[in-house]
């Protein structure tokens, strides 16, 4: 599905040095998967750290207990 | 341009639990590297991690899977691997792969662990506490 950018946004495109809109589009998709990516893996990581904490455990000592 | 940064396993375990790494990870001016071999060491200690935290399994493989990593395997560094046998074979065995990547890689290698610092050999060691976003 072809995107169709704005006037407004073509204009910035323009402005900001892009080559292409396409490589303006590709960008930001790339840049919203990582925000998304980075919210999912902040979501799983804060329940294993409220985890160990409920526990008593530190992370620092599971680190340990891997290492050795 | 962006800074390629060679990644231990225990920078990832430690985003796992909720680290301080994980705020550098997913920032846009790095790009991290690891080996397939480091990123089996992860996940080997993924049912410890789920004991202890109470999430699943299941979960935590997720997790890993969200993180911005470029994963090579074996034979992308397999030219360096005899160099680092050679320097890190005596203190750690598990720790040739990363060391084989970071000969190829020529750049940082970012890792909690005491063993290289042990290397006869210079390395450009970084610790999460150098990195500033």
């Amino acid at each position: 599905m072809a995107v169709k950018l704005s006037p407004k946004v073509k204009r910035i495109v323009k402005e900001f040095g892009y080559t292409d809109e396409q490589e303006f589009i590709q960008e930001a998709i790339e840049k919203r998967l990582m925000e998304l990516k980075k919210l999912h893996f902040f979501s799983i990581s804060e329940k294993i750290r409220k985890g160990l904490e409920k526990k008593g455990i530190k992370p620092e000592s599971v680190l340990k207990e891997i290492k050795s | 341009m962006k800074i390629r940064i060679v990644t231990d396993a225990n920078i990832i375990i430690s985003a796992l639990l909720g680290g301080k790494p994980r705020f550098i990870l997913f920032d846009t001016k790095f790009e991290f590297i690891t080996s397939d071999f480091t990123l089996k060491e992860v996940k080997r200690y993924i049912p410890l991690i789920s004991r202890k935290s109470g999430v699943s399994k299941k979960k935590i493989k997720e997790g890993i899977s969200f993180l911005p990593l470029k994963i090579v395997s074996r034979n992308y560094y397999k030219d360096y691997l005899k160099q680092a046998e050679e320097l890190i074979k005596e203190i750690d065995k598990d720790d040739i792969d990363i060391l084989a990547l970071y000969l190829k890689e020529k750049t940082f290698l970012w890792s909690e662990d005491k063993d290289f610092e042990k290397v006869e050999f210079k390395i450009n060691l970084l610790k999460t506490k150098d990195i500033v976003l």
